[in-house]
């Protein structure tokens, strides 16, 4: 290009270059996320599952009833993946159907293996080696809240809606960030394994990070060794991500997740179940949430424009390290230590090393997320349970 | 890894590929077990399976190779309970517990090991 062309006043033209130079470094950062994205994944969720899946077989880990429901009511000879089976039991609630098991965890299969064997295979969920249109209907139930990254979920469901036959349904199970009885402080977190998962609390699933129904489990500082871990990670995640910058003043094509929460809303379908929370204490713990960590970016802060990720705005994100410190200051004012866990946590340095990666959904998110992977997927209903946001789906037949 | 689940697979998530589809079994290991049959729900299944790959499938291994299956799929066979009892062992009673799926495009190995095929793609193969 002839760079006589090029006036200082030519606007239209510096900002086409601008742009150019944008986009080239912007693929450049989209790549090195990406990277850094499945490496997280990787330490956080796929080589902690690999380690903790003895723990699946030792604790009777109760099957989601919807779930159940949902499978027991599809037609026979159905043809079903269940995407993140964990050790499979969504395998053989139904033997009228065919379920095939994907995860990504080798040990975890091999629980899967030894329940229904033959019918497992080791994969990505976003590289299913599946073809095209052949499931009637897919699981994905506690997984996508361990995709570190929206693009990823995005990628995930384009996934899911390939393999899906066209009118065939997915159910979408992904943990909440309203929660009844405790507090996040963000939406990435860490969450701490304790043994204990299962002893006292009816609704316990494999997929479920809770352990007992006291909210206090979650609230424990991170100790010595833990934040050295942490430092490191912020050296290698959070500083790249502190580079993106907002070149351009873009219109959003929608609202934030959170002021389009109840507008946008489909089909609240509110549960009868006793440990359901009600519109008004949703809408209460998002609105408190809201204004103390409003310095922290969210996925819900990104916009996909033919899918390329722009931030709204500059904000710096805190991630992942966000979770580890304690959310029980903002309830009573100071922070509160469960002495027990603390005690055991530090003669226990495995513990810290079994954290897994949550993104914890706020209300909406998810059907905005569908909205925006330009799938043909559509939201049919979408309920919250037991610190859970579920979502049945449906593959248009366009 | 039962034929049922071999009917499902592909390598077309590689980049290159554009079908990867059916799989190359080699097998090294194969179980054979009982299964219940269920006559209902076999003919069910086999509308929404590959014919002609299980038919391919079986002649790749030594447990099934001699087990003769018509090359179309007619009404009159789904409806032989004799030929439907022979589908369901080859579907559902034999299973490869180690050895490998070929990609029939780039001849990429999948390893399977203790039942369990390993679809795990390299980096710069997505």
């Amino acid at each position: 290009m002839n760079s006589s062309h090029l006036s200082l006043g030519d606007s239209e033209i510096r900002i086409r270059m601008l742009s150019q130079v944008y986009s080239a470094s912007y693929l450049t950062r989209k790549k090195e996320r990406e990277e850094k994205s499945k490496l997280l994944e990787q330490l956080y969720v796929h080589d902690v599952y690999d380690r903790i899946a003895s723990d699946f077989e030792e604790q009777q880990y109760q099957p989601w009833p919807k779930v159940k429901d949902f499978l027991l009511g599809l037609e026979s000879g159905s043809l079903v993946a269940d995407v993140g089976c964990g050790n499979g039991h969504y395998l053989n609630v139904n033997p009228n159907i065919s379920v095939i098991g994907v995860d990504r965890s080798f040990n975890l299969l091999r629980a899967a293996e030894s329940r229904v064997p033959g019918v497992n295979c080791r994969a990505d969920c976003v590289a299913l080696p599946f073809r095209d249109n052949q499931f009637d209907a897919v699981l994905f139930i506690g997984v996508m809240h361990h995709l570190v990254s929206s693009e990823r979920q995005v990628k995930a469901l384009l996934e899911l809606s390939r393999i899906l036959r066209p009118g065939g349904t997915i159910l979408l199970y992904t943990w909440a960030y309203e929660q009844q009885k405790r507090k996040f402080n963000g939406q990435d977190l860490l969450v701490p394994r304790y043994p204990s998962v299962g002893e006292d609390n009816p609704h316990c699933n494999c997929h479920r990070p809770t352990t007992k129904s006291s909210g206090d489990q979650l609230l424990t500082l991170p100790n010595q060794s833990q934040l050295s871990v942490l430092d490191k990670l912020e050296r290698i995640f959070v500083r790249p991500f502190n580079l993106f910058i907002n070149l351009f003043k873009l219109n959003s094509h929608g609202d934030s997740i959170e002021t389009g929460e109840s507008k946008d809303y489909i089909n609240s379908v509110p549960s009868t179940q006793s440990d359901t929370l009600d519109d008004k204490s949703i809408n209460l713990i998002t609105k408190c949430s809201n204004s103390i960590y409003s310095n922290t970016l969210s996925h819900s802060d990104y916009h996909y424009d033919s899918m390329i990720l722009v931030p709204k705005e500059f904000r710096v994100r805190e991630f992942p390290a966000s979770s580890l410190f304690s959310v029980s200051k903002v309830l009573n004012g100071k922070v509160s230590v469960h002495k027990r866990d603390c005690v055991s946590h530090s003669t226990n340095p495995a513990r810290s090393r079994d954290d897994r990666f949550y993104h914890v959904f706020k209300r909406g998110e998810l059907e905005n997320l569908i909205k925006s992977s330009k799938s043909n997927l559509v939201v049919s209903k979408c309920y919250y349970t037991s610190g859970y946001w579920c979502a049945t789906i449906t593959k248009n037949t366009l | 890894m039962k034929i049922l689940t071999h009917n499902m697979l592909t390598s077309n998530i590689i980049k290159s590929v554009k079908d990867g589809y059916p799989l190359k079994i080699a097998a090294t290991e194969v179980q054979e077990v009982d299964v219940d049959f269920n006559p209902e729900f076999i003919q069910r299944l086999l509308a929404k399976l590959n014919w002609s790959v299980i038919c391919e499938a079986i002649t790749q291994l030594d447990a099934t190779k001699d087990i003769e299956l018509p090359e179309n799929l007619t009404d009159e066979v789904k409806e032989d309970e004799d030929m439907l009892r022979k589908i369901h062992h080859v579907l559902l009673e034999v299973e490869v517990i180690e050895g490998k799926l070929i990609c029939p495009e780039t001849g990429r190995e999948f390893p399977i090991n203790k039942g369990i095929p390993n679809m795990l793609l390299n980096d710069e193969e997505v």
